[in-house]
């Protein structure tokens, strides 16, 4: 009981650790984004060349598109992808 | 016409699993379609395993996610989208804006609680151009003897988003059927305590 008590606490302050953590980043991310506004450009990675596995597949018979024919478009995105490790290929997973 | 994206912040989590699952379930009472956003293709090759004509047609994501989906509307009634492993990527960011519900699939384990706190954000940012987003974590491969399964509802209760009151258990059916591209609910008694749980869960969290 005691055990599962330490657990509890452990786990539960661990969350608080990572939300205090995150909305310090955010923080962070927010004033970089201010100063840095207007003299830079997110780069957007085409998710469709990320994958050479997801192309084959999308070959495969199973694959096919969109019935409505929506032409995939290059736009830009407000999403800082720039920092993200699954967008840049860094990550590696199933982890 | 129901739009429901399967996200999450870490690979495993259960998306997929669930996106196949709960696609198949509605797909036998409204005309439904899952599209895969993740670039690792899971959910495609799920589909690619089986001859079978199944009432689930299994699309690739267009670029432009969003415009993909609202094609589907009038022709389906249910689409499921099955997102990357990160709330960063761009799919995750277009599927949680085109969505009504955004179903987050969650393990018992510190890493993956982690790894959540994040969609808290991703789920209010979303908002801003979505307002109608319904965002709810959903508790995966429990496993009720366990003292961190029994704890990950207190764990969840610090993330601002609701909890569903229905966990899906940890059942080696949902392996065994993904293998012959079959949802648990085409495996019979095999799958009927997880088919049960599904449905379960699908009337707790998607209007039907
Ligand atoms: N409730 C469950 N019980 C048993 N195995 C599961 C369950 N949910 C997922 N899995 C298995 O866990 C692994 C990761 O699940 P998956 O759905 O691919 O996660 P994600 O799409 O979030 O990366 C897969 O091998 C899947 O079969
Ligand atoms: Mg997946």
């Amino acid at each position: 009981m005691i055990d599962k008590d330490k657990t509890r606490q452990k786990l539960v302050d661990s969350m608080r650790k990572t939300k205090a953590a995150a909305s310090d980043q955010t923080k962070d991310s927010e004033q970089s984004k201010e100063q840095t506004d207007g003299n830079s450009e997110t780069k957007v990675v085409n998710p469709k060349t990320q994958s050479s596995k997801s192309k084959s597949v999308a070959k495969s018979k199973a694959a096919r598109t969109s019935p409505g024919g929506a032409k995939p478009e290059p736009r830009a995105s407000k999403v800082p992808t720039g920092q993200d490790p699954y967008q840049s290929g860094r990550r590696v997973w199933p982890d | 016409m129901p739009i429901i994206a399967l996200v999450g912040n870490k690979g495993g989590a259960g998306k997929t699993t669930l996106a196949i699952n709960c696609a198949t379930a509605l797909a036998r009472r409204a005309r439904t379609t899952l599209v895969d956003a993740d670039p690792q293709g899971s959910s495609l090759q799920w589909r690619a395993f089986t001859e079978e004509t199944s009432g689930l047609p299994v699309f690739q994501s267009a670029a432009e996610l969003e415009s993909q989906v609202l094609g589907f509307f009038p022709q389906y009634d249910y689409v499921v989208i099955d997102c990357p492993p990160s709330v960063h990527a761009l799919q995750t960011h277009e599927a949680l804006r085109v969505s009504d519900i955004a179903l987050i699939p969650v393990q018992p384990s510190p890493m993956d609680l982690w790894a959540t706190v994040h969609i808290e954000r991703a789920v209010a940012q979303a908002r801003d151009s979505n307002p109608r987003l319904k965002a709810v974590l959903i508790i995966n491969q429990l496993e009720p003897r366990t003292t961190l399964s029994r704890l990950v509802r207190e764990a969840l209760a610090e993330i601002d988003l609701p909890l569903a009151a229905t966990p899906v258990r940890r059942r080696a059916v949902y392996r065994s059927s993904a293998l012959e591209g079959k949802s648990v609910f085409d495996m019979g008694r095999r799958g009927a305590d997880a088919a049960a749980e599904l449905d379960q869960l699908i009337k707790e969290v998607i209007p039907l």
